[in-house]
């Protein structure tokens, strides 16, 4: 019988565990990840959220989510990579719930998020408020990496797991519905 | 499409995580491209902010609560503090199925200065070695992978589906390193026919598996 232990190998400040060649599972220091890509996770919420208190609290949240599901966590895409991913996806879930819970608002500060993104802080919130209330989640996701983020279509249908084309089916079924009324931003990205 | 560069991609490149062309293609757009200069600027000071902020308590205090794992994957550095603790591998109680190194269904392999091989009963290992387990799995495919340490404290490792036949030899998709921490130590294989959540393989590694779900445990004894 031969050995087969596999090579460890370190990525960032954490380790991961290979198996052969392919990556599986990560033992994650949740702390050396916070140190490392938490001003990305934190950006993230601030530029989606607008509202620095709720920024720092979904950001945190996001950690700690980690933390709870480490066992479970894929080694097969980078730090950042799934770390945007769920940020994106924390923040959404935060403006969702304030969706659902008018009585309870929160003042925005479109001043606090790093200027990273495709569009300013205005357009984002136009954006969100055009299609939170109706697109499907996977929609939502879509239209930020895509608009927000400047993502071609095969890079968000690389984060989300699906095609491409399916990406661009999406999106186009978006952009006729605002076909009567397009927003400035809309042709600002397209370009 | 913009013709920009994402917003990810734009960490990605501060963080040094793209390929060699990658980063080439997009130092050159970014020299050429005033918007992406300033967003990549803008995350270069969003990142000084950071690290002048301290951690916050909630993420400080998560590796304190942790029980540290028997067997923590580290780097190479860790075997700078190997210190003279012995385990000795023996044949664990049985609540539910014992299996020892080498009895034909579940091996216990350590990597160590001589090289690997499997552990034998009443063979001693050290802090710092490598442990990896072989076994050939009952007609069950997801595999769960827990260490449950003398106080009775449970950690998962990991969970993975099996890729070879239940009578083919396989081994455990990653190694564990042996740490410093005095106690005897379980390691528990979890099989089951469905993915399990961290709870169902903890409760099974604690002796109490659902239906349908199989354990086997090899114990290390520290002398």
């Amino acid at each position: 019988m031969t050995a087969s232990i596999p090579p460890i190998a370190i990525f960032g400040d954490t380790v991961r565990v290979q198996a052969h060649s392919e990556p599986r599972r990560a033992a994650l220091n949740v702390e050396a990840l916070y140190r490392r890509y938490g001003d990305l996770v934190l950006g993230r919420c601030r530029t989606l959220l607008r509202n620095e208190a709720d920024a720092q609290e979904v950001c945190q949240e996001v950690f700690l989510r980690l933390h709870r599901y480490r066992s479970s966590f894929r080694g097969d895409a980078a730090p950042s990579t799934y770390l945007f991913r769920i940020a994106t996806t924390a923040s959404l879930n935060r403006l969702r719930y304030r969706r659902r819970h008018p009585e309870d608002p929160v003042e925005d500060f479109p001043m606090v998020a790093a200027q990273d993104s495709l569009l300013d802080a205005t357009e984002i919130k136009d954006l969100l408020d055009r299609v939170l209330a109706e697109a499907d989640s996977g929609t939502v996701d879509a239209l930020i990496y895509h608009f927000v983020d400047g993502m071609t279509y095969a890079e968000v249908g690389e984060i989300l797991g699906v095609t491409g084309g399916a990406v661009r089916k999406r999106i186009g079924v978006f952009r006729k519905r605002l076909a009567q009324s397009p927003p400035a931003w809309l042709d600002e990205v397209e370009s | 499409m913009s013709g920009h560069l994402s917003t990810l991609k734009l960490h990605q490149l501060r963080y040094g995580e793209l390929s060699s062309d990658l980063e080439r293609d997009a130092r050159v757009h970014i020299a050429e491209c005033d918007r992406c200069r300033a967003r990549l600027g803008a995350q270069e000071q969003q990142r000084r902010a950071f690290e002048a902020s301290p951690v916050p308590e909630s993420i400080q205090q998560l590796e304190s609560n942790v029980i540290r794992p028997r067997f923590p994957v580290w780097g190479g550095a860790a075997l700078a503090i190997a210190a003279a603790v012995l385990l000795m591998l023996r044949m664990a109680p049985a609540p539910t199925e014992t299996i020892k190194g080498g009895d034909g269904v579940m091996e216990a392999w350590i990597e160590d200065a001589e090289g690997a091989h499997a552990l034998e009963v009443g063979e001693l290992v050290h802090a710092g070695d490598r442990i990896q387990l072989k076994f050939k799995r009952p007609p069950l495919q997801q595999v769960a992978l827990a260490g449950v340490d003398a106080t009775g404290v449970t950690e998962v490792y990991g969970q993975w589906t099996a890729e070879q036949e239940p009578s083919r030899w396989q081994a455990a998709p990653f190694a564990l390193r042996l740490d410093d921490t005095p106690g005897d130590v379980q390691m528990v294989l979890v099989f089951s026919k469905t993915t399990l959540s961290e709870r169902q393989v903890v409760a099974a590694a604690e002796g109490q598996p659902g239906a349908g779900v199989h354990v086997r445990r090899v114990l290390l004894d520290k002398e």
